[in-house]
């Protein structure tokens, strides 16, 4: 076991285009840090370079102290978990368990017991004889975890583990790798685009973007203080509305900056009625309702644009009302309209 | 007259007619290897021929000639004989060719000394069956016996062919190549890579093709050396023969005739190199004058024809891989002759059985084998 | 998983009366001439046919030039077929991994002596296997290895033979390799790095048994296609020396062609035939037990 350091890493392929640029970050001894970002931002090829699958550019990865930057794959003590799991088609779930003992030359008595083990572990202990090919979603992506387990590795790499799975069942091996984690108490880069993946996952997260980091907080404070406009945009679904300070009903109440400002609203913060005399409302006209069952997803038209809330079930809601919503100031998030950095109101 | 001339390779063309036949589509008129005659005989695709010309070398009408009748007109002649190089032959000491097998033995030898260890005197290509045929048919006991109901090869008369052979191989006198293995002979021969070469015909034109005409003297031709005295050769070469399907007969038989003239014999000569059947045309120039022809002239009046039976090639043929084998020193010459014997006999088993059924007085050998045949 | 519906019987239909004019009413029609002493004679007079039943077969138990074709032929077989594989193998692999500019050159190169003409291919390596002006012996010669008669010595030619067949042979399976290369996904190479395997072992572990299923097709392509040798020989050798390269398929071609014995003939391509069933039927049944996805 063993913290994971990237320092200025940077990565430029062969025709001159930058992958990434300056990347810092860390997970601690035992962490699981979530890398999130939409699809080609980086985060993948940031992971291949920390298996060894990738040379490193600039900058430098260190495992536990030691810089890796030179080290082949094999002599990095990580495991990697790949998007489409990676099995070998034609060995048994018991051969592609033991597959990194054996090619390390572990002793053959040795590698039975760790293979049983790690597929009691998984219960996998009745699939042994199975090649994948027999096996469901989800006994391949825990035979593909079990492989990586299996070698006991300093750092756990896990590429887009769950996105090849059906909505069900990717739940499910979410809450299975979180107490995982827990209890092999390894450090673990969790890559993905699924911002909810990455926020339940992570115990920290890296949003990553244009191959550079956007912000490297909590799932909390990644949710509740964006770095930016764009991380505000990208984490949490349905995503963040975005105003000007005249969409609300009366702009002089608006919290005012420095320079030009948007602001941000979560769909979820907007209120059917005033909790506080400071709260701004907002007036527009509802033109769709989409009822989630415990909450309904309104759409409506205001002054300057189109805004989603999302609110408790209301008889008096309807299609084509007027209606006016509040919003708490705590909850109005600024962004400076030239950097999109976040401004403290 | 208008003639459709159709060109065959001479390795498929017998495939080719005897196709045409079983089709009942031959041509009108073909020009035949004279051992394919016999298979076209014995599938009665032939009419028989009028005798066309009176000067045609015996031995080649011969061997068209079966149960009597003639069913081929030779156009071209053909033997085996040396070609040598007079001028190495001089310088071992010799003036000319030997005339007997001991003589052409001490001969090469001398050569073998001059030449050293890793020359070859003779020069006979081991895929090619007519060298070891000629010194069969140099001996007196034929090779198939009893009306050609057996083979004979057993027969001390075989033998005898067939040690000398060996003997040639054994000794490092002959060149175990086949022909496939020399890329041009002509030009390996003025070298001296080899002094003596037993071949046809057509290397007459072929040396002169390849060599250029300063190489002239390099090159001579002898008869064959025989057991005892000059030797015999085979007779071959090719023949026209008319198909029985054919309509056009008589105009075949025009076709014929005109192609055996004079002019068109000498032109044939001119063009190909390959010899005229009629001795009358050897009296014209440019035959009369080539002192290379006459060795030719002088084998052509001493041959012995072949046994005129389907089944010839395929038993020289065997006869030849045989040789090869026993050549090799894989097998003793008694051993071998004894197991090609039952090897012939098994090819003519057919043929005993259809004479047996035509007729049945003549058939002689009613069981098995009989010890071979030594007079002729 | 496979509902039968009789249109699929009309989709075959085409195929199988074509398979069965050109293929099954021959085979019959040579069954049948197995079975009888057909030859020139009985070309001449059907009377001279008769129905021997299976003489040809016990003859051919007693012929020793068939005997020594089978060897002939099996030498070629067990000696070529493993050559050739290993060959298209070790080439698919150097071509996959060569730079892509100058893949397409090797590519078209290797290919080149599949799409040749067999017997312009023989020819070459007539002139090629020369034993005193050839290039192999004149390369031979300057390393200061002899001047071997490949053609000429019973021993050589059978190898230079197969030399002939495997280096015209190779090129095909190389094509079909490298294609079953690249649908071997990346992922498998990454995961397997990280493991821990080396060169070597993701070449024995992963690239060997991902081919498998693709070189146990060609292995029996390449035993049908050797299985029924010919042309080589035909043209290099002509069958000799002391008929070392006369393959069983030659044999027949002599038998049936130059001495018209169809009966003879027939018998050898019909044991050809059910060499190359039984084999067939061998390889179906002993497949391993993963066969791609």
């Amino acid at each position: 076991m063993a913290a994971l350091e990237i320092e200025n890493v940077g990565k430029i392929l062969r025709d001159g285009q930058a992958v990434l640029r300056d990347v810092t970050c860390a997970a601690r001894d035992g962490e699981l840090l979530a890398v999130v970002g939409p699809s080609g931002c980086g985060k993948s090829t940031l992971l291949r370079m920390v298996a060894g699958l990738e040379s490193v550019t600039s900058g430098v990865i260190r495992i536990g102290g030691q810089t890796v930057n030179e080290l082949a794959p094999q002599q990095r003590d990580v495991a990697m978990v790949f998007q489409n799991h990676a099995l070998y088609p034609h060995m048994t779930v018991y051969e592609n368990l033991a597959f990194g003992l054996l090619v390390r030359g572990t002793p053959r008595a040795n590698i039975d017991l760790r293979v049983r083990r790690t597929a009691a572990q998984l219960g996998l202990e009745a699939m042994l004889r199975r090649y994948p090919r027999e096996l469901s979603g989800g006994q391949r992506q825990r035979t593909a975890l079990g492989r990586a387990m299996l070698r006991q590795p300093a750092v756990f790499l896990l590429d887009e583990p769950l996105s090849s799975l059906d909505v069900p069942l990717r739940a499910e091996l979410r809450r299975e790798l979180s107490t995982l984690h827990r209890s092999l108490g390894t450090t673990m880069v969790y890559v993905t685009h699924d911002q909810s993946e990455a926020l339940s996952l992570g115990e920290r997260i890296v949003v990553l973007a244009g191959g550079r980091v956007q912000q490297i907080d909590t799932p909390v404070q990644v949710y509740h203080r964006p770095a930016n406009r764009f991380v505000a945009g990208f984490v949490g679904w349905p995503p963040m509305n975005f105003l000007a300070a005249e969409s609300f009903d009366d702009p002089t109440r608006v919290p005012a900056g420095e320079g030009a400002l948007e602001y941000g609203v979560r769909p979820e913060c907007f209120c059917a009625r005033p909790g506080g005399a400071d709260d701004l409302p907002l007036t527009g006209r509802i033109e769709r309702i989409e009822s989630q069952g415990s909450e309904w997803h309104l759409e409506l038209t205001h002054r300057l644009g189109q805004v989603l809330a999302r609110l408790r079930p209301e008889e008096a809601l309807r299609v084509g009302e007027q209606v006016r919503l509040w919003v708490k100031r705590e909850d109005l998030h600024a962004f400076d309209r030239a950097s999109g950095l976040r401004v403290e109101l | 007259m208008h003639v459709c001339v159709q060109e065959l390779a001479w390795s498929s063309a017998q495939v080719r007619l005897l196709s045409a036949v079983a089709a009942g589509d031959p041509p009108d008129v073909a020009q035949v290897g004279d051992t394919d005659l016999a298979m076209l005989v014995t599938l009665h695709a032939l009419r028989p021929q009028r005798r066309i010309a009176d000067d045609l070398f015996p031995g080649a009408l011969e061997v068209t000639r079966f149960d009597g009748i003639s069913y081929g007109v030779p156009w071209y002649v053909d033997t085996r004989l040396l070609f040598y190089r007079p001028d190495i032959l001089r310088r071992a000491g010799f003036n000319r060719p030997a005339r007997t097998w001991s003589g052409w033995l001490r001969q090469m030898r001398a050569v073998k000394r001059l030449l050293g260890p890793g020359q070859y005197p003779l020069l006979a290509p081991t895929n090619e069956y007519e060298f070891l045929e000629v010194l069969a048919l140099q001996q007196p006991a034929p090779m198939l016996r009893d009306g050609d109901r057996y083979g004979n090869f057993e027969s001390t008369s075989f033998r005898q062919a067939l040690s000398f052979y060996k003997g040639l191989y054994q000794r490092h006198l002959a060149a175990r190549i086949d022909d496939r293995q020399l890329v041009n002979l002509w030009w390996e021969m003025a070298r001296g890579d080899f002094v003596f070469y037993v071949s046809g015909p057509w290397n007459i034109g072929e040396f002169r093709r390849f060599l250029p005409p300063r190489d002239e003297a390099l090159w001579m031709t002898a008869p064959m050396p025989g057991p005892d005295g000059p030797g015999a050769s085979i007779i071959g070469g090719s023949d026209f023969v008319v198909f029985r399907a054919s309509h056009r007969a008589s105009v075949a038989h025009q076709f014929i005739r005109y192609m055996l003239a004079d002019p068109q014999q000498v032109r044939l000569y001119e063009i190909t190199g390959d010899l005229p059947s009629r001795r009358g045309v050897w009296r014209l120039p440019p035959l009369a004058t080539d002192v290379k022809l006459r060795a030719f002239h002088t084998q052509l009046e001493r041959v012995r024809p072949f046994e005129a039976i389907p089944e010839w090639d395929e038993i020289m043929d065997g006869m030849r891989r045989m040789a090869a084998r026993v050549a090799a020193g894989d097998v003793s010459v008694r051993s071998a002759t004894r197991r090609f014997d039952h090897a012939v006999d098994d090819w003519l088993a057919k043929r005993r059985e259809l004479l047996a059924r035509s007729m049945p007085a003549t058939a002689t050998a009613p069981h098995g084998r009989e010890p071979p045949v030594d007079s002729p | 998983m496979t509902r039968k519906h009789p249109s699929g019987v009309l989709f075959v239909l085409p195929a199988l009366l074509l398979l069965a004019l050109f293929v099954f009413i021959p085979l019959i029609g040579v069954f049948g001439l197995s079975l009888t002493d057909f030859d020139v004679y009985a070309l001449a007079d059907s009377a001279n046919l008769h129905l021997i039943g299976a003489a040809n077969y016990w003859h051919l138990l007693r012929d020793r030039q068939a005997w020594q074709a089978l060897e002939v032929t099996l030498v070629v077989v067990l000696v070529g077929v493993p050559a050739t594989l290993l060959l298209s193998l070790i080439s698919a692999l150097m071509i996959e991994s060569i730079a892509e500019r100058w893949r397409g050159l090797f590519r078209t190169a290797l290919f080149v002596p599949v799409v040749c003409s067999t017997v312009a291919i023989a020819i070459s390596w007539r002139y090629l296997l020369n034993t005193r002006f050839g290039l192999v012996n004149h390369l031979l010669a300057l390393l200061g290895l002899g001047t071997p008669d490949w053609l000429g010595s019973p021993n050589l030619a059978i190898l230079a033979i197969t030399l002939v067949v495997v280096w015209k042979g190779f090129g095909y399976g190389m094509i079909i390799v490298a294609a079953a290369r690249r649908e071997i996904p990346d992922e498998l190479y990454d995961a397997a790095r990280i493991e821990g395997a080396g060169v070597r072992q993701r070449l024995l572990r992963i690239t060997v048994p991902m081919l498998a299923p693709t070189l146990g097709l060609l292995a029996l392509l390449d035993v049908s296609g050797y299985w029924q040798l010919f042309a080589e020989p035909y043209v290099l050798t002509q069958g000799g020396p002391l008929g070392s390269t006369t393959s069983l398929l030659l044999l027949m071609y002599e038998r049936g062609f130059r001495w018209w014995r169809w009966g003879t003939a027939s018998a050898i391509a019909m044991a050809l035939t059910a060499v190359m069933w039984l084999f067939a039927w061998v390889q179906r049944h002993t497949r391993a037990g993963w066969r791609g996805e």
